[in-house]
């Protein structure tokens, strides 16, 4: 490590990386296009081979012994053998197998007559064919695209995806000349690179931070297909937000834009739907109400937003929807359900990412200082929470009172700046935005009640809001520069990090993120697991005692 | 050094190739004769001088026959200067085509062992039974730690059971580094305890079999297998840690020795590695004189670079047994393996430049992970594995700080500081501000235990801290181990009357010079050459000669002598080791095409035919005793 070699590779195809060296830019350029990024916390960088990287890589014209021998060259110790021998094995295997449409059928090709024996020795992949054309060709079940091709990547049979996407409805639609500030909306490099990697993979992910314009990614993405799409997203805020840029940015008219929520149900060229109403049903056995959104017009591209964020149900539709192009868009490809393989094999690989630091330190993110402040409890609280059965204590130090106190000095720090206090515990919310007459919201205020007081925001007519987990995702309030987190939902990674997202859109005088957590409580813990994704993309945490 | 004759370089070969670290027995002795060239009168007093010298150990017990043996430290060390090393590295530009054998990744066994021995040190030790056994889930528990696993040691010999041969081994145990450095007093002799009886002696079959002594597949794991032992990696873990006093061996259990650990723990990796790979030698392979051979000779090609096995097999290795010893060494993680144009090549791998001492070891990450990169050393990573908790194992070793792991650390004795001030040396770095948190979180409210462990002082800072001060650092070691050698036996008449029963009674004309006697009386002298197993210098045919007798056969005044006549081409100088052998390994420069520097000036070897001789062939003829050995002796002419 250090100066001498940059990487250090694993028997188990983990490759540690050493960001503080001189050539790391060009390892990381490297790396990139094989392996995927696990984490990169105080500039130390783990990468991953996967069969995916691997099979990407091969999609990219690397050979095994090419990449093998690159490999090599950056490590002091070598590939180890075994994982030299999986390297090859996967770049062979990719390439092998084909989806092809002939004469109206739906066509699987493989490279020799065992090849296609292999895809008949299991029952999950065996289930889809039908009769054989050939030695090597196999007629697939046209239901089965999507799951056939689900089956055989797990069982490490890649399928190149050659039967091609329907056009979808034809729409015309570019970006403005002009959007409503008087600028000509333009996508920035790195948003058009990842709507450049999205359209040549055919379908796949866009992982960006949160403020670095992932709406724009999906909007490049219709600008380019030109076709009819069906936006999903987590809830009627992102809806809206989405519907606004959509009308604001491109040449499309409000009537060519519909919302398809609870409260309406517009199908339209571009829809924008939530991931609630698909999955709304009368009963739990009972058929999906909603499910022919799908199946109502042509969608040439279905839009994932938050895609970490996708229901089961969905994964299931989406299977049947393979023929549609399918473009996820994330911050955080982690799922606390641990469903990121459905997401590679149902909606695509990763097309593109960018590690959040990177973001930042090209401008176009706010630059975050992220700051854990302990607070300790009073005696009559530490009494009560030492008291308390085990299940009740993270409520009880999750609502410490003091807590009231560093919000109200953290207030008087950064009086003036744009402020968010974001919590977990509806009651605590409350009795916050009583103490300093905050507005609050929350899922029980109605979305237009709530937008009012976004754009009230917005407008710099309110300096502080008190919003509760409604606010985590797609809300868009680029002014907001301090957001204080009273309290959070256990260990959950992604919340952190969508609540960091916030107030990242960029700001010259950068940004200010406090977690407050109990001192000598089981918050503590929650908070560390809290943080680990904003530490693996390189964000530092500081820590202040509150006395 | 003294000079060494032709004959006990042959004999030490022949020990060598036949017996390894085994003991053979007069009886094999005698039968070498018939091998040429040389007289079994030269070879017994090869092996008495080499008795002398301490090179072999004599065994006389009161009962049965006398056997020697070429203890196993020996047997290294002379396997280095007789059987000299020639072969040419694959050239680096083929090494791109040599296809490694994608065998499942192995730590070097210092590393595997280190884990082992941390986990029984967690769990208080290994408890025995009352019959002295292994607690047998606790073993199971250990056992799970290793990655070897027993088929990885199906090929290799084991010494007795562990728990059975365990006290006496602790008793006179140590480490010992390839160099020399700190020895046990009596390893070598101890090594031989389960195996001391001669090899004809142990072996069903005869004597070509003896002389292979490959022993029988149901002792190979020191019949552990069939007494429901330890796994056999569990066991060679316990072995070698006791054989090492890492571990020590009481009533109820075996457990960490502090002061045996604290002694290892100032090792250098590389040293460990050494000293483990020469105990492997020692105690296994040598219970195998093939595989004893082959580990010998793979141990001399140097790191780096890529050989082919044949090389090896060149230098007089057994093939298959090359194949075995290379195959477990990939398995310790020493070596690598692989096919180059359809042969099997090898490469012995070059250890981690070592951080002596030097921070950077370690990387602490904001979200409490420790990366542990290669050159970080035995103590650094033992320290860790009672502070943190192990995600892997691996070229680079990844732990993490957690609760768990600092209430383990607290039970070691460990404060918060102690813990920081360790990963801030190591790292060379102060602690991102989350793992400061954490551990401060972690240690918070607790004082560190007064009880229940140790403390973390008895693992000292300097590396080579506990060595005595001549033994740091290679250059004060000895260039070989000599404690264990017996102390030197004089070369006296006793010795002269000993080794040639009746010589007192011999008339000295026979053993002076040659001249003409009477048929019957030339008879009597090559009897008595006979009885001796010793040469006759004689003229026939016009040319003086040196025979060789073997058999003798009589009919009145006729006889007739089967044997062997030997001759040499004219000499070049005696068998005298070069200045350079005692510095241990020749010098390497590494550059193509390698051979190891002879270690001897070689004498011309001897030409050896049979013969037979009539009493009318010999015109003259006298008893020919071995080289340097007179008679009578000097003060008495």
């Amino acid at each position: 490590m250090g100066e001498s070699a940059p990487l250090w590779i694993q028997s188990d195809g983990l490759l540690l990386a050493d960001g503080r060296h001189p050539d790391f830019a060009e390892l990381r350029d490297f790396l990139q296009g094989v392996a995927e990024l696990v984490k990169c916390p105080g500039g130390l960088y783990t990468y991953r081979l996967t069969p995916l990287s691997l099979w990407h890589a091969a999609a990219a014209g690397w050979t095994a012994e090419g990449l093998l021998g690159r490999l090599g060259e950056w490590t002091g110790n070598g590939v180890p053998p075994a994982l030299a021998e999986e390297v090859r094995r996967q770049i062979a295997v990719y390439g092998r197998f084909r989806l092809v449409a002939r004469e109206g059928r739906l066509l699987l090709e493989c490279a020799t007559p065992y090849h296609l024996s292999l895809v008949r020795e299991t029952e999950e992949t065996a289930r889809w064919l039908e009769e054989e054309v050939d030695e090597r060709t196999a007629a697939v079940r046209p239901e089965g695209r999507g799951l056939l091709k689900q089956a055989m990547a797990a069982a490490g049979l890649p399928v190149i995806d050659e039967a091609g996407y329907r056009a979808g409805g034809p729409l015309s639609v570019a970006f403005r000349e002009t959007d409503d500030s008087g600028q000509p909306p333009r996508l920035r490099d790195y948003q058009q690179e990842a709507v450049d990697a999205f359209v040549s993979g055919g379908s796949g992910v866009v992982v960006l931070p949160c403020g670095a314009g992932k709406t724009w990614v999906g909007m490049g993405a219709l600008v380019r297909l030109q076709c009819e799409t069906l936006i999903l997203t987590p809830n009627g805020t992102s809806v809206r937000q989405w519907i606004r840029e959509l009308t604001s940015r491109t040449t499309l008219s409000p009537g060519e834009v519909g919302a398809y929520t609870g409260e309406r149900k517009e199908v339209r060229p571009v829809t924008v739907a939530t991931y609630q109403v698909l999955t709304r049903r009368r009963s739990k056995s009972g058929p999906f109400l909603h499910r022919r959104l799908f199946m109502d017009r042509e969608w040439g591209l279905i839009i994932y937003d938050e895609v970490h964020l996708l229901p089961a149900p969905v994964f299931r539709m989406t299977a049947d929807l393979q023929a549609a192009r399918r473009l996820g868009l994330t911050a955080t490809l982690v799922r606390e359900d641990g469903r990121e393989t459905d997401v590679f094999a149902l909606i695509g690989p990763k097309r593109y990412e960018l590690p959040w630091r990177a973001v930042e330190r090209a401008g176009f993110i706010a630059r975050a200082r992220c700051t854990e402040v302990r607070v300790p409890m009073d005696e009559a609280a530490a009494a009560r929470y030492a008291a308390a059965p085990r299940g009740e204590r993270p409520r009880l130090a999750g609502e410490n009172p003091r807590k009231a106190e560093a919000v109200r000095r953290l207030l008087e720090r950064h009086a003036g700046e744009p402020t968010l206090i974001i919590g977990h515990y509806l009651d605590q919310l409350r009795e916050l935005a009583e103490i300093f007459s905050l507005p609050l919201v929350t899922g029980e205020m109605p979305q237009e009640e709530r937008q009012r007081l976004y754009d009230r925001f917005n407008r710099g007519e309110i300096r502080a809001l008190a919003v509760s987990k409604v606010a985590n995702f797609a809300v868009d309030l680029p002014d907001a520069s301090v957001a204080i987190q009273i309290s959070g939902s256990f260990g959950s990674r992604q919340e952190e990090a969508q609540r960091l997202g916030r107030i990242l859109r960029p700001k010259a005088a950068g940004a200010s993120f406090y977690t407050l957590v109990s001192d000598g409580t089981v918050e503590r813990e929650f908070s560390r697991r809290r943080k680990r994704f904003l530490l693996e993309q390189g964000y530092t945490y500081e820590t202040e005692w509150w006395t | 050094m003294r000079e060494y004759s032709g004959a006990e370089r042959w004999l030490l070969r022949r020990i060598l190739t036949g017996f390894g670290a085994l003991p053979f027995a007069g009886g094999q002795l005698a039968g070498w004769t018939a091998e040429g060239p040389w007289t079994g009168a030269e070879l017994r007093l090869a092996v008495r001088r080499l008795v002398r010298d301490g090179v072999l150990e004599e065994r006389s017990p009161p009962w049965g026959d006398r056997t020697w043996r070429l203890p196993a430290a020996e047997a290294v060390r002379w396997h280095r200067m007789l059987f000299p090393v020639h072969a040419d590295p694959l050239p680096q530009e083929e090494e791109t085509r040599i296809r490694r054998d994608a065998a499942a990744y192995r730590l070097p066994l210092s590393l595997e062992l280190l884990l082992v021995w941390a986990a029984l040190e967690r769990c208080g030790g290994l408890p025995l039974t009352r019959k002295g056994g292994l607690h047998r889930p606790a073993a199971a528990r250990l056992a799970s730690e290793m990655r070897l696993t027993a088929e990885e040691l199906a090929g290799v010999p084991f010494p007795p059971d562990i728990p059975a041969g365990a006290e006496e081994r602790t008793a006179a145990g140590g480490i010992r580094t390839a160099a020399g450095g700190i020895r046990s007093a009596a390893g070598g002799i101890r090594t031989a305890s389960g195996t001391w009886t001669a090899a004809g002696a142990r072996t069903a079959g005869g004597a070509g079999e003896a002389d292979g002594a490959r022993t029988a597949d149901g002792a190979r794991d020191g019949g552990r297998a069939a007494s429901g032992g330890p796994p056999l990696p569990l066991g060679m873990a316990l072995d070698l840690g006791l054989e090492c006093r890492v571990l020590k061996r009481e009533p109820g259990r075996i457990a960490v020795d502090p002061a045996g650990l604290s002694a290892w723990l100032t090792l250098r990796r590389s040293e460990a590695d050494d000293a483990l790979r020469s105990m492997l030698t020692e105690r296994y392979a040598s219970r195998d004189p093939a595989l004893f051979f082959a580990a010998c000779a793979v141990e001399r090609f140097p790191a780096g670079r890529w050989f082919r096995l044949a090389d090896a097999a060149k230098a007089g290795a057994d093939a298959g047994a090359l194949e075995t010893w290379t195959a477990f060494m990939a398995s310790c993680g020493w070596l690598e393996r692989g096919y180059w144009r359809g042969e099997r090549v090898f490469r012995r791998k070059k250890p981690p430049e070592e951080g002596d001492g030097r921070p950077n070891a370690l990387r602490v990450l904001p979200d409490l992970e420790v990366w542990v990169l290669p050159e970080a050393g035995l103590r650094c990573r033992f320290e860790l594995e009672r502070i943190a908790e192990r995600i892997s194992a691996d070229e680079v070793f990844v732990y993490r700080l957690t609760q768990a792991g600092c209430a383990r650390a607290r039970a070691f004795g460990y404060g918060r500081e102690d813990v920081v001030s360790f990963l801030e040396r190591e790292s060379g770095n102060p602690l991102p501000a989350p793992v400061e948190a954490a551990l401060a979180d972690w240690f918070a409210g607790t004082a560190p235990a007064a009880s229940g462990g140790r403390s973390p002082e008895h693992l000292p800072a300097d590396p080579q801290d506990g060595l005595p001060a001549a033994d740091k650092g290679p250059a004060n070691r000895a260039p070989f181990g000599t404690e264990n050698r017996a102390g030197p036996v004089p070369e006296n008449e006793d010795a002269r009357e000993e080794l040639f029963p009746g010589i007192g009674a011999v008339p000295p004309s026979w053993l002076h010079a040659m001249r003409r006697y009477h048929p019957s009386t030339a008879g009597l002298l090559v009897r008595q050459a006979l009885v001796w197993r010793t040469a006759l210098r004689l003229s026939a045919g016009g040319r003086e000669i040196e025979f060789v007798p073997l058999g003798f056969e009589r009919a009145a005044d006729q006889w007739e002598a089967r044997g062997f006549i030997r001759e040499r081409k004219p000499e070049t100088g005696g068998g005298q080791i070069r200045g350079g052998a005692r510095a241990g390994e020749p010098p390497w420069t590494g550059e193509p095409p390698w051979t190891e520097e002879p270690l001897w000036t070689e004498e011309p070897p001897w030409e050896v035919r049979p013969a037979v001789i009539r009493a009318a062939d010999a015109a003259e003829l006298c008893i020919l005793l071995p080289s340097g050995l007179t008679w009578p002796p000097s003060d008495m002419v």
